[in-house]
């Protein structure tokens, strides 16, 4: 009997164990939520209180979580930190809380449904809208217009982080596409003047020269484009476009696919023929962006077609050497000139309350992102620029700003850049142009439609008897009856 | 009533662990989602979005097919293995432990280790033997007859470790006195499988096919990490369509729809294990 009493006793404790644990989850999580909106509401009448009298109120301590911070045996480490302390210093009532969470397709949607985003965390133009949609962005409209960033951004950069009126983030970056060279390679070909400086192809079809004559004399691939990830369709638009390829058109207010047009089966041909015809793209085709990194970066391919801020990655990822590495804007086709524009946003986490999105923009404004360049925002600036500088990455080789030209942000960075130069930019005519034949994402589904190319493009690079015409003529098809008849 | 009480943890960890994230997903699967929450129901939506994609039948094809290689490469190979093992006299457990190796090795280290193994062109080294042998280069997971098979030797690599040891356990419980009996009435070697062994394992076998079935259904890491579905979506699964859903375009209902597809799927195929290993038992 006693044994009895006792298995009871215990089984009863365990239950009553089991059921405490997942009841107590259950409860922190809802009385989380609760606190968060009793913050926020609390947060919201103190903005109105605070401002009737902002400067006369000593601010509430405030605690901000910033992201994509670097980690400790990252060389920027230092440099950060004592941002991080001289912020604190001059707005004692926040404190900054770091996290080192990078934006990642495949770790976002995890984090964010577990409300573990930081505060501020960055992400890329492509991603914005889906990151919107999917409500892990906070709306900042009013902190926003209520700010030194209101009314100073291009308004076409604004309108990727805007939906339906409210604003979702802030631009912090914009970048055009370009075409990497490979200088080691085309000096190995022979393919540079007197002064050692490449000789640039301004056309695709001298693109195709030149990998030609690269594979000829050096025996390495000259020409080489990821064709994962959707990453396939976003660097193909550039040589797409150019060729005088649309991919959607509003017709009667309904959106068509026109992707299998002749310009478009061109631009395809013409990469097929890179593979088949020229032979000039690796034995190994079937690869995304790092991929290619490692190729170009280890003298294994001669060109390619990327972002002009990846020219760091490159050398971080490969060791390269930033004087091998150059870049031009992208060559023409029939169409002219197009290159596809991107960039990088903040976006601020779900349930952050006015006061700490209001501490994240001060703390953009301080580390040198925004409009405004005070003393503070220089020195940091600066201090970041020779940073990256004294690790030999490159400074100084232009890009596209989200300020406009004549801001005075642009014009100051553009000074402290210019001090810090390294690179030899006669190896960089991007530089000169960066904003030759910008052009945006399509507008609608951009992103399945990079599947569908990546898909096609794979067929092309693997299959000698691949029919552009039908395998692009089947995209569109299928690309209009699965997305865009949704859409319309 | 003592005994119900202790079924409690176990009846109460079943249905927290296993089927309160089963039912939520298939709940979830038929609503419109924002992230991971609920928006608005919108009944079979998301089944007809996805079945309706142009990808969906090419995907559950290629799923099945999977599936067919990984019988036909992976699913006698343990077996042969664990018999040869318990029949070797020496170095047994080392023979084992090289075998369970591979199980070992992380999912991901594994499949860029078979990927780097593939690589296509003269400079591949699985290409390198063959142009060495007088052949012509292969494209190796570049050509899309080619690439499930290929994935799924890399799972069976990766995996036979495993069953073998499970149906070398089997194999080794095994009465030595049947064996003893039929020497004595002169079976060989394969009489004595085909009499004694094959009978004792025969629910066994059958179990690890099922598993095998409802396992590789679900492979996705494998293409993931090699192919990323191609080439022009030769690979491509059900569950790495499901994840692409989720994570790529972040539409978890239809994600969820996917998972629950080939959940139903799976159903049919363990009542029907249930069904035939009841007759085998009879």
């Amino acid at each position: 009997m006693k044994k009895k009493i006792i298995s009871c006793l215990l089984t009863i404790t365990v239950t009553a164990s089991l059921l405490a644990g997942c009841g107590g989850e259950t409860n922190q999580v809802s009385g989380d939520k609760q606190t968060s909106t009793e913050d926020k509401q609390t947060s919201t009448e103190d903005k109105q209180d605070t401002s009737v009298g902002e400067e006369s109120q000593e601010p509430e301590p405030v605690t901000i979580t910033i992201g994509n911070w670097p980690s400790k045996d990252n060389d920027t480490y230092a440099l950060r930190e004592k941002q991080r302390e001289a912020f604190e210093e001059k707005y004692p009532y926040i404190t900054v809380e770091t996290d080192e969470y990078g934006y990642g397709v495949d770790t976002f949607l995890a984090k964010a449904a577990a409300g573990q985003l930081p505060d501020l965390f960055q992400t890329f133009f492509t991603e914005a809208d889906k990151i919107i949609t999917a409500g892990y962005a906070a709306d900042i409209t009013e902190i926003f217009n209520n700010s030194i960033f209101a009314g100073n951004m291009e308004q076409d950069v604004l309108d990727l982080v805007t939906k339906d009126g409210r604003i979702y983030g802030v631009p912090q970056s914009a970048y055009s596409m370009g075409l990497y060279c490979n200088v080691n390679l085309f000096k190995e070909a022979g393919l540079v003047d007197e002064e050692g400086v490449p000789l640039f192809p301004t056309t695709w079809d001298e693109v195709a020269e030149t990998a030609v004559a690269i594979k000829e004399k050096t025996g390495k691939a000259g020409f080489m484009i990821p064709v994962t990830n959707n990453q396939g369709g976003w660097i193909f638009s550039n040589i797409f476009w150019c060729f005088g390829g649309v991919y959607e058109t509003q017709e009667d207010g309904k959106w068509v696919a026109t992707f299998d047009s002749e310009e478009g089966v061109a631009a395809l041909q013409y990469l097929k023929d890179l593979k088949w015809k020229y032979n000039v793209m690796p034995d190994n085709v079937i690869g995304d962006l790092t991929a290619w990194t490692e190729k170009f970066g280890t003298d294994q391919v001669a060109m390619g077609i990327c972002h002009q801020p990846y020219a760091n990655s490159i050398i971080s990822l490969t060791g390269m050497s930033k004087d091998s590495i150059a870049m031009t804007t992208i060559p023409s086709g029939p169409a002219g000139q197009m290159s596809q524009m991107g960039g990088d946003i903040y976006m601020m986490a779900v349930g952050t309350t006015p006061e700490q999105q209001d501490a994240c923009l001060k703390w953009m404004e301080f580390s040198g992102n925004s409009p405004s360049m005070d003393e503070d925002a220089v020195a940091n600036y600066e201090a970041s620029v020779k940073e990256i500088s004294d690790m030999d990455w490159i400074v100084g080789a232009g890009g596209l700003t989200i300020w406009g030209d004549d801001a005075e942000v642009t014009i100051k960075q553009k000074e402290i850049d210019a001090k810090y130069a390294n690179v030899d930019l006669r190896l960089w005519p991007y530089a000169e142009n960066p904003g030759a034949g910008i052009t945006p994402e399509p507008p609608v589904n951009a992103q399945e439609l990079y599947a569908a190319l990546d898909a096609v493009i794979q067929e092309v690079l693997t299959n000698e008897d691949a029919d552009c015409q039908a395998l692009l003529s089947e995209a569109a098809y299928n690309f209009q009856r699965d997305y865009l008849d949704n859409a319309n | 009533m003592n005994a119900w009480v202790f079924l409690i943890p176990s009846v109460f960890l079943l249905l927290l662990m296993v089927w309160e994230p089963l039912v939520s997903t298939t709940r979830m699967s038929f609503y419109e989602t924002r992230g991971f929450d609920t928006v608005e129901f919108i009944g079979l939506e998301n089944y007809k979005n996805v079945v309706t994609n142009s990808g969906f039948l090419k995907t559950l094809k290629n799923t099945a097919l999977y599936v067919f290689w990984s019988l036909v490469i992976g699913y006698l190979f343990p077996y042969v293995v664990a018999v040869m093992v318990n029949e070797m006299v020496h170095a047994k457990s080392a023979f084992r432990f090289f075998c369970y190796f591979p199980v070992m090795v992380p999912g991901m280290a594994a499949s860029l280790m078979w990927k780097f193994l593939f690589e296509p062109g003269e400079n591949g080294i699985l290409n390198a033997i063959r142009v060495f042998l007088g052949f012509e280069p292969s494209q190796w997971l570049q050509n899309p007859d080619l690439v499930i098979p290929l994935i799924v030797i890399t799972m069976t690599w990766r995996g036979f470790g495993g069953t073998m040891l499970i149906y070398l356990a089997s194999l080794q419980g095994i009465s030595q006195e049947l064996y003893e009996a039929a020497s004595i009435d002169g079976a060989g070697f394969f009489q004595k499988i085909r009499y004694i062994q094959f009978p004792e394992m025969k629910s066994l076998l059958l179990l690890m096919l099922i598993r095998q079935i409802i396992g590789v259904f679900q492979v996705m890491q494998e293409p993931l990490a090699m192919t990323a579905g191609g080439p022009n979506n030769a690979s491509m699964t059900l569950m790495l369509n499901s994840y692409n859903y989720a994570f790529t375009y972040f539409q978890v209902g239809r994600a969820m729809a996917v998972g629950t597809i080939t959940f139903l799927i799976l159903v049919v195929f363990t009542v029907i294990y249930q069904v035939v290993s009841r007759k085998v038992e009879e």
